[in-house]
């Protein structure tokens, strides 16, 4: 059996060797190149075309995001495993986006490294367990945020519209109102109809509890 | 003449003598003519005459004196005179009469009788041929009247006279007191004089500008207020106040605001804007104290002081808080990356060069591997320790990846690892409308919030609301802790290393945006800040109006 080929892509000599020294143990692996920016990067994977490349986010010359992603438009079999320092949910997900299908932190690249070549080879995705936990729950939380309607609503409102909503709630007339935007009266109605039909809320009362659970207002304040 | 005669009878009396004029009746009469006209002419007067002898008998008395005792020219007759109209048995000590026989001139006397009245009484001697006096007449006229208004006439003299003394008396102590009064209003006046001009002195000293204005015409100024608007002194007066502020709306604005409140308090002041005579504008502390609180029609006292340079040095410290700020930001941004891309980064070389020494080196023994993973063990807690260094430093992806994200992310860490409730309520913010300055703001201040709660408020749930209000964005942050006092706290947090309270309210200040805590003990804290959206606050107009 043909072992599977890789690339190591990072600009720190003493973690490539550390890498290499990893993956030269393994039965599966070996490695075929060594780069130290996102252009040496590029033409080898362009020269050698391995199996996997080992990739750091962080390179001198270019993210390993950009990297990622043009080596998926020449290269789309290619697996491509981030080992970074960076732990961030939204890197991770743009990695991935970008055509990586495997992630490791380099602290725990010890242990992780040489199961997420073997994932990736066989067109699994993998991702640090330390990492996991954090992408679920924080794709749990913004789902959960993302599925709460108030948001959609207030956000259909125009700049303008929580400019009138803000002082509606905050109890002053719809003169008033016109006085301190420069509009007339009239407008202000019309805003608040606008408003009060996009948030599909039909009372005063109603609208200054919506402002009050958005933050808008305090109504402990308001009360007084 | 028998009958008792009146008052009346001496005119009919003189008629009748002048009637009874012939030759033939004196004769018939058979005493001369004279003598009876005579009689007539005496029994006619009003004064009392007695004839009497050198021995006070009454040889004749006329009518008057016959009626003054009621008697008869017969009954008198040889009674002394003393004993008739005095009752007395020896002549009066100070009897005229007996005084002329004894002076051979006449005597006069006024006295008193017991009845009250009074008599003027006249003793004449009577002389014989040769001169010897023969008989005394007494004349003795009622005085009573003449007296008594001699006597009111004295008493109205005197009571006169009192009364001039007394008015005399009364001017002249009005006229010391007057003196007084003039020496004591010319020292006040020279008092008063002196102490104008300490005042006038004092006046054109003063560095900041006075003022009077009425109706907001200005009446007087001193010589700060004229040097400060460019002005030569004196050439303001009579002049309307509109001409020293930068535009008329500004003048109407100080007007409306301040005036009320002079006129209700006394006292008001009011950052405004003048103009100097060549077109500078001013940035002024003006002050208005009425002149008479109780009539506000009197004007007011206007001191005024020119702020433009506190204000420029205030804008220049802001500006230069705000830049240090921003360098300070930078600077941890360099520093996280230093952490993160380089020195965790070497950590971890190292890491993988130790967990893969023993296989590049099958010579090490056992125990020197147990103790390279130990080692490795241990780098790996560092590299998580430096790691976690950089993230406190900057939040990572706050640049590329959106606030809110980055928040989300930090909330629910905070919330693991604290073991406390956080809610985080993001709605409508558009991060593509935030710049980094506030979006790094937003991120601090949910930071230090988050820390005062977990280090003071023993919370067990906050929630963080973060809404766009257009043109702001609002963030509330609200626990259920046990509340503390903002007063103190603030003060504290002047001692604190961290931001603090304090220095959330600073940051924000930067961004032109306001705060506002609320908190009673038990009853949880409540934090409301309002930032403006990106970089308005680098607008100056929009500042000073603030």
């Amino acid at each position: 059996m043909t072992k599977k080929t890789t690339l190591i892509v990072d600009d720190h000599p003493l973690f490539r060797e550390g890498v290499k020294t990893l993956i030269q143990h393994t039965s599966h692996f070996t490695v075929i190149g060594e780069a130290g920016n996102g252009k040496e990067a590029l033409a080898m994977v362009k020269a050698l075309k391995p199996d996997v490349v080992l990739l750091d986010l962080s390179l001198p010359d270019q993210s390993g995001i950009e990297v990622a992603r043009e080596i998926r438009t020449f290269l789309p079999d290619t697996r491509i495993i981030i080992v970074s320092m960076h732990s961030s949910v939204d890197l991770i997900t743009k990695a991935f986006q970008a055509g990586a299908t495997g992630y490791v932190v380099k602290e725990s690249a010890t242990e992780k490294l040489v199961e997420a070549l073997e994932a990736v080879s066989r067109g699994e995705y993998f991702l640090d367990t330390s990492l996991s936990q954090k992408v679920v729950s924080k794709l749990v939380n913004s789902s959960a945020r993302a599925s709460k309607s108030v948001d959609a609503r207030y956000e259909s409102l125009t700049p303008r519209e929580q400019e009138v909503l803000r002082l509606l709630v905050e109890g002053l007339s719809a003169k008033e109102i016109g006085d301190q935007l420069f509009i007339s009266p009239k407008t202000v109605e019309n805003h608040r109809t606008n408003i009060m039909n996009k948030l599909d809320i039909h009372s005063t009362m109603a609208l200054v509890r919506y402002a009050a659970k958005l933050g808008l207002i305090d109504v402990d304040q308001w009360k007084q | 003449m028998t009958e008792k005669p009146t008052y009346d009878e001496p005119e009919e009396g003189l008629n009748q003598l002048e009637g009874k004029g012939s030759a033939g009746r004196r004769a018939e009469q058979g005493a001369t003519q004279t003598e009876q006209e005579m009689k007539a002419v005496l029994d006619s007067l009003l004064e009392h005459v007695v004839y009497q002898d050198t021995d006070m008998n009454v040889l004749w008395a006329n009518q008057a004196a016959c009626s003054s005792v009621g008697k008869t020219r017969e009954d008198l007759i040889g009674h002394r005179c003393y004993e008739v109209w005095a009752g007395r048995q020896s002549t009066c000590e100070d009897c005229p009469v007996a005084k002329a026989r004894h002076t051979g001139k006449p005597e006069t006397v006024e006295k008193m009788t017991p009845d009250g009245r009074w008599w003027y009484i006249q003793g004449y001697p009577v002389r014989d041929d040769r001169g010897h006096i023969v008989g005394m007449t007494e004349l003795t006229l009622d005085i009573t009247d003449r007296k008594k208004a001699e006597v009111a006439l004295r008493a109205a003299r005197d009571g006169l006279q009192q009364r001039v003394k007394e008015r005399t008396f009364e001017l002249v102590s009005r006229n010391e007191q007057l003196m007084l009064e003039i020496k004591e209003r010319k020292r006040v006046e020279e008092a008063l004089r002196d102490s104008e001009e300490t005042l006038k002195a004092i006046m054109a000293a003063s560095p900041v500008g006075i003022g009077l204005a009425q109706d907001r015409i200005i009446k007087w100024g001193n010589r700060a207020l004229y040097r400060m608007l460019g002005y030569e002194e004196g050439t303001l007066e009579e002049i309307n106040a509109k001409i020293i502020y930068a535009d008329s709306e500004e003048y109407e604005r100080v007007g409306r605001d301040l005036y009320p409140v002079v006129e209700a308090e006394g006292i008001g002041h009011v950052e405004t804007k003048w103009v100097a005579k060549d077109g500078a504008v001013l940035d002024c502390y003006v002050q208005l104290t009425a002149l008479d609180r109780s009539d506000f029609s009197k004007g007011v006292i206007i001191t005024a002081m020119d702020i433009t340079q506190r204000r420029q040095a205030e804008d220049q410290v802001r500006t230069l808080s705000h830049q240090l700020l921003q360098a300070q930001e930078v600077e941890r941004q360099r520093l996280a990356y230093d952490l993160h891309d380089h020195l965790a980064q070497d950590l971890s070389a190292l890491k993988i060069a130790f967990d893969t020494l023993s296989d590049r080196h099958p010579e090490i023994s056992t125990g020197a591997r147990q103790k390279i993973a130990e080692l490795s063990k241990g780098l790996y807690g560092v590299i998580l320790a430096v790691r976690d260094l950089a993230y406190d430093l900057r939040p990572p992806g706050l640049d590329e990846a959106g606030l809110v994200d980055v928040l989300d992310e930090y909330c629910q860490e905070y919330s693991s690892q604290n073991n406390l409730e956080i809610e985080f309520l993001p709605v409508g913010v558009d991060e593509s409308k935030l710049d980094f300055d506030t979006k790094i703001t937003l991120y601090r201040l949910i930071q230090e919030a988050l820390s005062n709660v977990r280090k003071h408020a023993d919370a067990s749930h906050v929630s963080i609301r973060l809404v766009s209000s257009f043109p702001n964005i609002v963030l509330r942050v609200e626990d259920d802790g046990r509340g503390f006092d903002v007063t103190a706290r603030l003060a504290a947090s002047h001692y604190e290393k961290r931001m603090g309270l304090l220095g959330i309210k600073e940051r924000v200040a930067l961004l032109g945006g306001t705060m506002e805590i609320q908190s009673q003990p038990e009853r949880g804290t409540k934090i409301f800040i309002e930032l403006p959206y990106g970089a308005k606050y680098h607008d100056k107009e929009d500042h000073a109006h603030r």
